[in-house]
């Protein structure tokens, strides 16, 4: 399509120009207005002007500098505007220029009216339930040759709540300085919050964008209670029980999210306090718990932010030693080690306590040096070898501990 | 004879005259570059000096801020927003006097990207060598997205200055004029991009 301007400038002659730098302001032409794509004819008409005398365009709008020629014919020069010329909207401050004298010709490139592509930016992408937060929905609209839609283009922004049957009634928004942006406060419940947006166009078209979600996720846990689904707490120093808790829920009831971090205490009967991280998992507070090796009493109790659990308490009865075991010691054939043997290590069925139970040992030598050992238990007995050549002649005396029980032995080395 | 005495008198007295014009010229010119070597001028010593080339964030200043009263303003990016824009500004320029579009996606990006990039292909297509230069710019922030991501402001009455010469003349064309423009800036791959700019 051809825009064709036909500019009459007052009678002046070649004589006549003074240069453009005595003018403090050129004299200007009026605006002209071009949709942008469109090509576009300008045609400056002259009066008493020699014939193919040059005529210069040049102009700086949003695609840069713009400079065109043209000579006059039959008192007219015309500048010819391709659609790439004036793809890009914006405002272009032109001057026209014969010789020394100058006009300003103001260019103005619309925007095309209808929107093609809807860039919807959300953030944050998470909130939390409750109303007192916001997410900012922002739209970048842009019409089919990638021009910002003039001020006040309307669009409008649907949003689904998270467990809310309908979405909501579509809220309109309109472009202002380039883009447009709503504010979106989050609901009592917690989910995925659905977000779209589209612009109905004069011309009866409407333009859609992406769907864009952002994650409400519940607020402070209310306090819970734990349990434990293990009938019978055997102190095996061993056994792992599981902790759980009841469904955590915020005060809106929302469901705790699955990795939300907490922190369990454990109190032991003496008062000795240990922690144990864990993660929400299936909604649940979950966590393991090795059994003492010892029977008695334990409490527990877990925390999630602000919120804390009942204390849960827990009372094991005793499972590892339950029969009497002997420390026994005697040189190996070459005498090059002593090996102490403490056995047998029997469990609550008379069952041999697994391999690997620690078997605390304690060796204090004649001089009165106490070492302490870990040995492991294998087939229901526990080895320690200590090499000959270390040890120095006299008394030495031995004490083993395995659950709640305690042996205590002595050995004389005469050599 | 005498005919030929007086020819070899003649180139004798050509080879006198010329020799006695290239020794006047020679003291001539001695003269002359001692002249010079006396006068002030020449006896000044060039003293070295430095000129500290100023950060593209320096050519930037900030209005107050003309946002929604919802909205907050960016915390810690008004200075890599005013190091990339300028930069942007920079690289446009550079674009020009290369004639090549190379480096400018690093500033800007979509919309704005095709924009510039036209604005170099068209003009140089054209034949014509443009050299541009941009002078301090004054900004105020018309929006900033809560994480500090997106951000539109406006560039108020910046001085622009287009010189261009057509490689097949003489002829020089220069353009000396103010513009404010309107430009949001994203984040995108890690850095500040121009993605809308319209001048008003």
């Amino acid at each position: 399509m051809s825009f064709y301007i036909w500019l009459l400038i007052g009678i002046f002659s070649l004589v006549g120009l003074r240069g453009p730098a005595a003018e403090p302001a050129p004299p200007a032409l009026p605006r002209q207005i071009i949709g942008a794509g469109q090509a576009a004819d300008i045609t400056i008409g002259f009066v008493d002007m020699p014939e193919d005398y040059p005529v210069t365009f040049i102009g700086f709008g949003s695609a840069g500098v713009m400079i065109k020629q043209a000579n006059i014919i039959q008192q007219q020069a015309s500048f010819s505007f391709s659609p790439a010329d004036t793809r890009y909207a914006g405002h272009i401050q032109a001057q026209i220029r014969v010789g020394d004298k100058v006009w300003e010709l103001p260019i103005h490139i619309t925007a095309l009216p209808d929107v093609q592509t809807l860039l919807p930016v959300v953030v944050p992408r998470s909130i939390v339930a409750g109303g007192a937060d916001y997410s900012l929905f922002t739209v970048l609209a842009t019409d089919a040759l990638g021009n910002p839609m003039a001020n006040d283009t309307p669009l409008q922004v649907l949003a689904h709540y998270p467990n809310v049957i309908t979405p909501t009634e579509a809220t309109t928004i309109t472009i202002q300085n380039q883009l447009a942006w709503l504010r979106l406060p989050s609901q009592n419940n917690a989910g995925i919050l659905r977000l779209g947006v589209q612009a109905i166009n004069p011309s009866g078209s409407v333009a859609y964008g992406p769907e864009r979600l952002v994650r409400v996720v519940p607020r402070k846990a209310k306090d819970f209670r734990l349990s434990t689904s293990s009938q019978v707490l055997l102190a095996d120093g061993y056994s792992l029980i599981e902790i759980l808790s009841n469904p955590l829920l915020d005060m809106y009831d929302n469901v705790l999210l699955d990795g939300t971090s907490g922190q369990a205490v454990v109190i032991e009967a003496d008062g000795t306090r240990r922690m144990i991280p864990f993660q929400v998992r299936e909604g649940r507070a979950k966590f393991s718990l090795q059994t003492p090796a010892s029977a008695g009493s334990l409490s527990v109790q877990a925390f999630i932010g602000e919120a804390q659990s009942e204390l849960l308490n827990l009372t094991f009865a005793p499972a590892l030693a339950m029969a009497p075991f002997t420390i026994a010691t005697q040189f190996t054939a070459n005498d090059y080690q002593l090996q102490v043997t403490i056995a047998p290590l029997l469990s609550y069925l008379g069952q041999f306590v697994p391999d690997g139970t620690p078997v605390r040992l304690w060796v204090t030598q004649p001089n009165g040096t106490q070492n302490e050992y870990i040995v492991p238990a294998e087939q229901g007995q526990a080895v320690l070898n200590i090499r000959s050549s270390t040890l120095s002649p006299g008394q030495y005396q031995f004490r083993a501990k395995l659950g709640g029980r305690e042996v205590e032995s002595q050995f004389m080395l005469t050599r | 004879m005498m005919w030929r005495k007086i020819v070899i008198y003649r180139w004798r007295l050509a080879i006198v005259l010329a020799l006695l014009l290239l020794g006047a010229g020679g003291v001539f010119g001695v003269m002359v570059m001692r002249q010079r070597a006396q006068s002030p001028q020449a006896a000044a010593t060039p003293t070295p000096s430095i000129t500290r080339t100023p950060r593209p964030s320096e050519r930037v200043r900030w209005l107050p801020d003309q946002l929604p009263p919802t909205l907050l303003p960016p915390i810690n990016t008004r200075e890599n927003i005013a190091q990339a824009y300028a930069s942007a500004w920079r690289q446009w320029a550079l674009a020009y006097e290369r004639g090549t579009t190379l480096g400018l996606d690093d500033y800007f990006s979509a919309s704005a990207l095709a924009q510039v990039q036209y604005a170099i292909t068209s003009t140089t297509e054209a034949g014509w060598q443009v050299r541009q230069s941009d002078e301090m710019h004054t900004l105020q922030l018309t929006y900033a997205s809560d994480d500090g991501t997106l951000v539109g402001f406006r560039d108020i009455d910046v001085q622009v200055q287009q010189q261009l010469r057509h490689r097949n003349s003489t002829q020089t064309q220069t353009l000396d004029m103010m513009h404010t423009f309107e430009v949001v800036m994203v984040i995108e791959e890690g850095r500040w991009r121009v993605r809308f700019f319209v001048r008003q």
